[in-house]
């Protein structure tokens, strides 16, 4: 997967709440028109699809580490997402610690989440790398990635985005295995907690580049 | 108690055959005033359901009972405290029994014509078409999740919805009639500001636990009413009131509106109801219709064809199976291999035989839909649903562009014994 080279535009006034104000590129254009083409659902469910689409779009036109592999609005939203990040991996579950720098990641965002609460496993799968060592990363069936306990209604889809990368680097984890409300895998949890040291995996921001190739 | 696999309700079944003894209801039905045909009739085939079977509910459920209906249908999680008895019409002998349960003994007893389902469990655990059959739907919960979903249920099935509740600080009692013909109308999300969807993002916390089998294991946490017995008692009177107005046609229309009485005035206000245009909620109300041919048989082209769509161009149009999900593939749980699914199956159990080790296929979440794009069951159109995993589909929602159809079995059998 080549990452765009090309320069970052600059982030609007207002920050990330400004992603509307993003002019989006030609190829995410194109993009969105397609996936809107074959929208399903009631006009207030489309119109919302497309705003949250269109976020998400902008949002990886500003982070160069976010892409924006396929999109599906047919009925729940659906992204193929290419995130260039620090991944705990562990193949095998008993393997050398490694420090991946990429996950494909499988976004659903149903119809239901705007006015009800859904677990936090309910939007992310890991789709790749296999193998990922995290508290919060289950391992059968899919590597779900849960985003906590207790996530609000309506919450927005680069919200979403945005908390995947934070528990992926591990700057926000659940680790107390005790604790079931975030903890999809207990062993690595456990284990997590006696490796601190290694936490978190990267510091850099959504939007900074540090860590990426240039 | 039988169990009535169609839903997820229990029967509770009649002591013994109703008593030659037994009060007929006329003995003390008043002829109300204006009304155009008799009542005895409407109350005979009268079905109703009450979510929620504390304070404010349970009285709900025994004004029903009163009334002798056709049928009663019952939900509550919970099952009554110590503190139960402060404002619930109950005894010591309830505390530690189920709510629904319970209640659906009392009301039994008191109307052997009636036939009683209850369900101990959160109404969001029932099948889609579970109210379906109810002619009216009596809301009397503590939570507002439940407010949503019972809300957005009556709404796609077109019933209507009287949610009772009060306020023990101002001494209020409050009635809402959500009417429900229409899609366009309210629903009581439509009332939340800010406050109430907040409130509502903290009620609900997930374990998971659940992942695994794609079940949601989850801690509701509520606030008990505070309130006293006798102001539960008087919104349950209340929401009888407009239901007995609503099924009679007595007096003005109660469709849309909210009846208010307030302990401190006195004072009683009657107000519409409107709809938020900016209410998250689905406001798309189903039209019903019988399938083609007996369920196991049935198509998905045939469904699409009965609900007039176009089968040569899918776009926009979905379909969902009762509370199953369409998964496309899935991995073995023990040699990991993936495979093809391409079937319904129920959330979080195995969707095929591996092909390779014999042991359980699981479906992969990303490739799991609920309801699924028809474009992607194309190739599956003219296959029966019981060849899909859905052997058993008690309701098909097939929605287009334009309009959404509940494909159902035509309706039960009648209840037991009529006057």
């Amino acid at each position: 997967m080549v990452l765009s080279s090309a320069p970052l535009p600059s982030i609007p006034p207002g920050g990330l709440a400004a992603l509307p104000a993003v002019q989006l590129n030609e190829r995410h254009e194109a993009l969105l028109q397609a996936a809107l083409a074959e929208a399903g659902g009631p006009l207030p469910w489309r119109i919302r699809k497309k705003a949250e689409a269109r976020d998400l779009l902008a949002l990886s036109q500003l982070a160069r580490r976010l892409v924006v592999q396929q999109l599906d609005l047919r009925e729940t939203l659906r992204a193929l997402l290419f995130l260039n990040v620090s991944i705990p991996l562990r193949p095998g579950g008993h393997g050398e610690f490694l420090v991946g720098n990429y996950a494909v990641l499988g976004l659903s965002y149903p119809q239901e989440a705007l006015c009800k609460q859904l677990p936090g496993f309910a939007f992310l799968e890991i789709l790749a790398p296999e193998g990922v060592w995290h508290a919060n990363v289950g391992t059968f069936p899919g590597q779900r990635l849960c985003l906590g306990a207790q996530l609000p209604a309506g919450i927005r889809v680069k919200e979403l985005v945005l908390m995947a990368y934070g528990a992926l680097t591990m700057q926000t984890v659940q680790i107390d295995e005790w604790d079931s409300a975030g903890v999809l895998n207990a062993e690595a949890a456990l284990w997590w907690q006696q490796n601190t040291a290694r936490l978190p995996l990267s510091r850099v921001p959504f939007l900074g580049t540090e860590d990426l190739e240039p | 108690m039988s169990l009535s696999y169609e839903t997820n309700f229990q029967v509770i079944a009649p002591a013994a055959p109703a008593p030659s003894e037994a009060a007929e209801r006329n003995a003390r039905l008043p002829h109300f005033l204006g009304l155009r045909a008799a009542a005895g009739p409407v109350l005979n085939t009268l079905r109703a359901a009450v979510v929620g079977t504390g304070s404010v509910g349970r009285n709900v459920a025994l004004h029903l009972a009163r009334l002798h209906p056709a049928e009663l249908y019952l939900v509550d999680r919970g099952c009554f405290k110590a503190e139960s008895l402060l404002t619930q019409p109950t005894g010591p002998e309830d505390v530690g029994q189920p709510k629904a349960s319970s209640t659906g003994r009392f009301c039994q007893a008191i109307s052997p014509y009636t036939r009683v389902h209850v369900y101990d469990g959160g109404v969001e655990r029932l099948l889609p078409t579970a109210l379906a059959d109810a002619d009216v739907v009596f809301l009397a919960t503590d939570n507002l999740s439940a407010e949503v979903e019972v809300g957005q249920r009556c709404l796609n099935l077109r019933r209507p919805l009287l949610h009772a509740s009060v306020h023990g600080e101002t001494l209020v009692a409050q009635v809402r009639c959500f009417e429900n013909t229409e899609g366009a109308g309210p629903c009581p999300a439509c009332g939340f500001g800010s406050a109430e969807w907040a409130a509502l993002s903290q009620e609900t916390t997930f374990s998971c636990e659940g992942s695994a089998t794609g079940s949601t294991a989850a801690t509701v946490a509520t606030q008990p009413t505070l309130s006293v017995s006798f102001l539960c008692s008087l919104a349950a009177d209340l929401a009888l009131m407009q239901m007995l107005r609503l099924v009679l046609g007595l007096g003005k229309s109660v469709s849309d509106c909210m009846v208010q009485y307030c302990g401190y005035t006195h004072q009683v206000v009657v107000a519409p109801l409107k709809r938020n245009a900016a209410c998250p909620c689905d406001h798309v109300a189903w039209d019903t219709a019988a399938p083609p041919g007996s369920s196991p048989t049935w198509t998905l082209r045939e469904l699409l064809v009965a609900a007039k769509l176009d089968t040569a161009d899918l776009t926009g149009v979905s379909v969902a199976v009762d509370d199953l999900v369409f998964t496309e593939s899935g991995q073995c749980r023990t040699c990991g291999t993936p495979q093809s699914v391409q079937r319904f199956v129920r959330q979080g159990h195995p969707a095929a035989t591996c092909a390779i080790c014999g042991d359980a296929v699981i479906g992969a979440p990303f490739f799991t839909h609920r309801p699924v794009p028809a474009a992607l069951v194309a190739g599956l159109l003219d296959h029966p649903l019981h060849a899909l995993g859905a052997e058993h589909a008690q309701g098909v929602v097939v929605r287009g562009p334009k309009h959404t159809v509940l494909f159902r079995p035509v309706a039960h059998a009648a209840s037991c014994t009529r006057r």
